[in-house]
Order: C-alpha cells, then structure tokens, then sequence
C-alpha cells in the first residue's frame, strides 16, 4: 500500500496496522544503515526503539512534499549520532562489535571452507565500512543499506548535493583501498 | 577524470541522470576504460551491499514497527481512560452544582411565598423549618432532623425521672 494512504490511515483512522505496515517496510533497510552507523547491536536497537517511537509521535505533523524514507531515515539518522555524542561523553567507550555470523566451523570441507572464506569477506568488508570517517560512512550507508537516492540523503544529512557525491567517491575509494591492502596481509 | 565526471558517473550508476547527462556517460563509457573501470566499481559495491544484507547482525530479529505501535497504544490507554474520567467528573460536578442551586432556590421560593402568606412574626418552629427547607431533599439532614427530635424527647423524659 502507497505510504500516503497508511499515513492517512493511522493519523486519522487511528489504524495501528497501517503504522506497522508503513515502519515495517522501511525496518530493514533503516536499522542496516544504523547499524553501519553504529556497529553495536544493543545500541542499534535502542536507536532503532526510538526512531520508530518518534516518527509515530510525530506523523500527525509530517508534510507530504518530504518523502517519507527520507523524513525516517533523517530521525534515525538523529537519534544514531544522538548515541554516538553519549559514548564520546562517556569514558570508557566500548569497541565496535564485529558482524557475527564468524563462527569457526570445525569441519572444513571444501564447501564449509568456501562459506567461512565468503564470510570473512564481509567481515572485512564491515571492517573496511567502520572504518571510514562518519561523514564518509553515513552516505555510503544511506545509499548502499538505506538505498536513498543522492539527492534524498543531500537532504537527508542536509548538505549540498556534490558535498554528497564527492564523500560518496572519497568512501568508495578509501573501502577499495582498505579491502586491497586486507588482502595483501 | 575530473571530479565533475565522477559525480555525473555517481548519479548515472545512481539512477538519478536525466536522460542528457545520460546520453553522455554511455559515450564517456564506450571511449574511456578509466570511467567503465569506476562504474564497474560501484556495481561491485551493490553486490556487496547484497552480501552484507545477508549477515544476521544486519537483520533485526525483533519487529521494532510492531512494537513501537503497541507501546504508544499501551501509553495511550491510560491517558484515554484518565480523560474520561476526568469528563465524567466534570459533568457530574456541574450536574450537582446545578442541582444544588436548582433546590436551594426552590426552597427560597417556598420561604418567600410563606413569609408573603403569613403575617405573623417567624416562630422558631417556622425558622426551623425555614432552615431545613433549603435542602428538603437531603437525607443526612433529614436524619439530624429525627435525631434533635430523639434527643428532644430523651431531654424531656430524664426531666421527668426523679432526682437519685
């Protein structure tokens, strides 16, 4: 269904369905990007509590000339850096989780071995992504995880379109240059 | 390639180029491996970006949509519950209020209308009854009314009993 239609439904019909049917279609792709974002799963999900708890407090005001993916990504986008000014207030911060799903496997066959090479290919990947300076981090998220058009995260993260595109080619650049100098070691 | 190129490859792989900024990438494309090069690039970052969607952490196991919907119902339901009863209490009140004034002017009336038909001087019996006339519907009234009475009598008989 249109997100017009079950915004209209919930904020004047009341209807709750509708509201899990319009956060839900969005719920992957916004906790993936805050997930890039904040690299804590505990943290990820309190981020993703309160973006979804604000965004209903606050559909009644919300302006159909904004998309809507746009408008959820940018509170959830507040709330993660909201999260990460609290860990920098904080004096011991906690590292970065690394992606789970890297058991060792015990038996390698050929095809088991296959996997754990696949996965510690993302892992690295993951890696390379943490390790990209925020700004640089975010749009590679909003675009790769949140699939945000350019245009939408310039507005998004409220800066100029080819302030945009030029972290974009600098994150590409800097994540081809960390999974290359990975695989030389 | 300069960074303008760059750009406009960004929003051609993108999807965002008009149809002229497209016309002319799919000619840089054809004429410069450097620019295919970069586009390829960035077709290996979705494939990527698929592979990372696969990973558990990147998928939420809880329903965050469904959740938020039933908490701010349960939040709401008191709330809901406490403006009711908060109209209820009101409209009572001015129910009672109007009620009182509407019975306390009756009596009045009553009082005047009295005091206009008779003549004589209010005795205590009329001012007595004058006072318990403003609220005749009121049962605590009524029963302080029967207890004077009680207490009258009582008087009267401990008057009559002899001195011990």
């Amino acid at each position: 269904m249109d997100d017009s239609l079950l915004i209209r439904k919930f904020c004047s019909d009341g209807d709750g369905d509708a509201a899990v049917e319009l956060l839900g279609k969005y719920q992957r792709a916004l906790y993936q990007f805050i997930w890039q974002m904040l690299h804590h799963s505990q943290d990820c999900e309190d981020a993703m509590q309160e973006t979804f708890s604000k965004a209903l407090l606050a559909l009644p005001r919300y302006r159909e000339e904004n998309h809507f993916k746009s408008w959820l990504f940018r509170i959830g986008r507040n709330e993660a850096i909201e999260i990460i000014r609290r860990r920098r207030r904080t004096v011991v911060a906690e590292a970065p989780e690394e992606c789970p799903g890297t058991d060792p496997l015990i038996d390698l066959q050929p095809a088991a071995r296959e996997v754990m090479e696949q996965k510690e290919r993302l892992q690295s990947l993951d890696k390379a992504i943490a390790q990209l300076p925020d700004a640089e981090r975010e749009v590679l998220a909003l675009r790769l995880q949140g699939d945000l058009p350019f245009k939408e995260i310039a507005q998004v993260i409220d800066v100029p379109l080819g302030t945009v595109l030029a972290r974009m080619h600098r994150a590409k650049k800097r994540v081809k240059s960390l999974l290359e100098s990975e695989s030389n070691e | 390639m300069d960074s303008k190129t760059e750009n406009d490859l960004l929003l051609y792989w993108s999807g965002e180029a008009d149809s002229k900024l497209s016309a002319e990438i799919e000619a840089l494309l054809e004429k410069d491996p450097a620019a295919q090069r970069s586009l390829n690039e960035l077709d290996q970052l979705n494939v990527l970006r698929d592979e990372l969607a696969d990973l558990p952490a990147m998928n939420p196991s809880r329903s965050f949509a469904l959740e938020a919907v039933t908490e701010r119902k349960v939040t709401r339901f008191p709330l809901a519950w406490i403006a009711a009863a908060a109209a209820v209490i009101a409209v009572i009140a001015v129910g009672a209020k109007s009620w009182f004034h509407e019975g306390a002017s009756q009596a009045e009336e009553i009082v005047v209308k009295e005091e206009k038909t008779s003549s004589e001087p209010a005795t205590r019996s009329k001012l007595s009854k004058r006072l318990f006339s403003t609220r005749p519907q009121d049962p605590a009234l009524e029963r302080i009314s029967i207890a004077r009475d009680r207490a009258r009598k009582l008087r009267t008989e401990l008057n009559h009993l002899p001195n011990s």
